[in-house]
């Protein structure tokens, strides 16, 4: 009880500060990433080369990752030892992978991640930080909107995550990138029609897991 | 009218109204942003230390996703045409025109860019980027008869411009899907912005102050 008394007011803290601060600008804006896949490039009536911009794709079917977008401000992100991943915790028991609301996985076809399946629909994205070992967590925890310490459906970032809810875990490959990115940002890579990866990437670490679009 | 204006308004009208059709209502090349702060303080907080009093510098762009198409491929004349068919600079997005937006002056390859709002364009030449920050203004929604500002790239012309630099091109070891601009090697003197989009990362420095 007291751990949860002492989460909801750290839960109620951040709220203040995400909300108060930078004349209403939330510290960490939100951000999107998307994918589209199985569709076809259509030349179009009475034009010549394809359009950018996907004019001419039609019937794709979208894969969409939503989050906060916290930014570095200069700060060493993860630590290491018995403090690896604290600062971004934050008191929680798993990594939010982004900032305020839960991030979010919405997908309008099945994916195959580390062989299981993940049915078309929207899940909640989180990662186990361990030093040298990121584990992918899709979870069917719904999303809080907002944080609302009454609301026992749903999660407001990853405070009172609790694994039952778990679709799958997936181990994730880390690699450590040559510039270092200040706003957290998800993103698909290596995509094809058959499946690709989704990454993660913040200061100087890149974490991704592959995935296969299919059952 | 010129032909050519006529054609860019034609095919701008098409990328629109294709932008709005496709996939029921949701645009092919979703709006995005990324942004970065400088010159604040940490103060302690309750919850830790909480950052406070600092510059936004906000870059918002169209997401283009590769979707499988050879982006930068080509050579010679026809280098760019895949991701710029039919304007004088690449709108370096999709649909609105990039607009960079700083509360602070910033400094590019030696020129004072001023606290405001500003659209952003590239040059692609084949190894050759150069990045354009420009006092053209943006339209929000296309209108063919506003000559006052740009939708997208289309009509740009140089005489508004305030920046001209060459990027640096780095390749990537992993193709990334959606074009994103980043800010990158940030610190509080200065730092990158980059633009990403398949393996190619092209960036310029940038110093914060006049």
């Amino acid at each position: 009880m007291t751990r949860i008394l002492f989460a909801t007011c750290a839960a109620v803290l951040a709220m203040t500060v995400f909300v108060v601060g930078q004349e209403n600008r939330p510290l960490s804006p939100n951000g999107t990433a998307a994918a589209q896949v199985m569709g076809k490039y259509v030349k179009p009536e009475g034009r010549g080369a394809p359009a950018l911009g996907g004019a001419n794709y039609q019937g794709g079917k979208w894969i969409e990752i939503t989050y906060g977008r916290p930014l570095k401000r200069g700060r060493d992100l993860w630590g290491s030892g018995a403090n690896y991943g604290k600062d971004a915790l934050v008191g929680t028991p798993i990594w939010r992978a982004g900032a305020n609301v839960s991030t979010r996985l919405k997908t309008e076809v099945p994916l195959v991640i580390n062989g299981k399946t993940l049915a078309p629909g929207e899940y909640s994205l989180f990662i186990d930080l361990k030093e040298n070992n990121w584990t992918f967590v899709v979870s069917n925890w719904a999303a809080a909107p907002r944080y609302d310490p009454n609301n026992k459906e749903a999660l407001w970032g990853s405070y009172f995550y609790t694994p039952d809810k778990d679709v799958l875990r997936a181990p994730m490959k880390l690699e450590t990138l040559p510039h270092s990115i200040e706003q957290l940002t998800w993103g698909f890579v290596d995509m094809s029609d058959s499946g690709g990866a989704m990454a993660i990437s913040w200061g100087t670490q890149m974490a991704s897991v592959p995935f296969r679009i299919g059952t | 009218m010129t032909r050519r204006v006529i054609a860019g308004a034609a095919a701008a009208a098409l990328a629109m109204s294709a932008a709005i059709a496709a996939q029921g209502g949701r645009p092919a090349s979703p709006a995005g942003s990324s942004a970065t702060q400088v010159g604040g303080k940490y103060v302690p907080g309750s919850e830790g230390p909480a950052y406070q009093g600092g510059k936004w510098i906000e870059i918002t762009y169209g997401r283009p996703i590769k979707r499988g198409r050879d982006l930068f491929g080509g050579s010679g004349a026809s280098y760019g045409k895949v991701v710029n068919p039919d304007a004088p600079v690449w709108r370096a997005g999709a649909n609105v025109s990039t607009q960079l937006k700083t509360e602070v002056p910033l400094t590019i390859n030696g020129k004072t860019v001023a606290p405001g709002t500003y659209t952003v364009f590239i040059d692609l030449k084949q190894s050759t980027w150069t990045l354009i920050v420009s006092r053209w203004p943006a339209q929000t929604d296309y209108d063919p008869s506003n000559k006052a500002a740009l939708w997208g790239a289309y009509e740009y012309t140089p005489d508004k411009d305030i920046v001209r630099t060459q990027m640096m091109l780095a390749t990537l070891p992993f193709s990334v899907d959606q074009l994103a601009w980043e800010f990158t090697d940030m610190t509080e003197t200065g730092g990158r912005l980059s633009i990403m989009w398949d393996k190619t990362m092209a960036s310029v420095p940038f110093k914060i102050g006049s």
